[in-house]
């Protein structure tokens, strides 16, 4: 484990709302890890993706997804979106209640001047189909470190519902 | 009508803001929600086509899916 593993940040939605920006991001770790578990107010069962972007950038995302939506198949899937790409799965509003969808990206060298890739892997909880687990690699040509991730639940606004929460840990090998 | 709102949190300071979107911000996100649909679309076109031929072949095969995933063990 990184000798440094800490939290920077920790939100719980309390009104419903479209998107959340973790902004102002300290730039004195090496990596950034985002665990978050999200629910929406989508009026159908199963899953939907919440939506990542860095920085306000506006280009240069590209993402592929290996994903699994009725446990016994697994595709594939990439996409290519000037404005955000694939951060994991959220559970619908109605989906079996007071479930939500976990998932975490490990953003490494966040701090640097390369270009930038992440790593997502989640599930969507639901006693019922469909349901959805992804691994995502990520990666955007923007080479400026990262001071800021919006997460946006997709799907024409719909809103993280409350008690979905978001939490931001630094971690470095010092 | 209200806009739908984004939410702002510092990390520096903890200051945590309510924000509603402008008509710009909803025009963009809605650019970017029609790529994805289109290419959500796509796949599922993908998979229809890919599901179809997969039975074709099991038929022409002349075995059941199950039989032909014991093959590819």
């Amino acid at each position: 484990m990184a000798n440094t593993y800490e939290l920077i940040s920790s939100f719980t939605v309390s009104s419903p709302s479209y998107s959340v920006t973790l902004s102002s991001i300290p730039q004195t770790f090496t990596d950034l890890k985002l665990v978050f578990s999200t629910r929406s107010d989508y009026g159908s069962a199963g899953g939907s993706e919440v939506e990542i972007g860095y920085n306000s950038v506006t280009s240069g995302y590209t993402s592929t997804m290996i994903y699994s939506n009725n446990g016994s198949s697994v595709a594939s899937a990439s996409s290519s979106n000037p404005f955000f790409t694939w951060g994991g799965g959220m559970v619908n509003g109605s989906s079996t209640s007071n479930v939500f969808g976990n998932s975490e990206i490990y953003f490494p060298n966040y701090t640097t001047s390369i270009q930038k890739s992440a790593s997502t892997d989640s599930v969507t909880e639901n006693n019922g189909t469909p349901n959805f687990m992804q691994i995502v690699a990520h990666h955007n040509s923007n080479t400026a470190a990262i001071t800021s991730i919006t997460l946006y639940a997709w799907q024409s606004f719909i809103n993280f519902v409350a008690g979905s929460t978001f939490y931001l840990y630094g971690i470095k090998n010092s | 009508m209200t806009n739908p709102t984004r939410i702002e949190v510092n990390c520096t300071t903890g200051e945590e803001t309510v924000i509603e979107l402008t008509a710009e911000e909803i025009a963009e996100i809605e650019a970017a929600q029609a790529i994805f649909a289109a290419q959500e679309k796509e796949r599922e076109a993908q998979e229809a086509a890919d599901a179809l031929a997969k039975a074709a072949l099991l038929e022409r095969l002349g075995i059941t899916e199950e039989e032909a995933k014991l093959l590819l063990k």
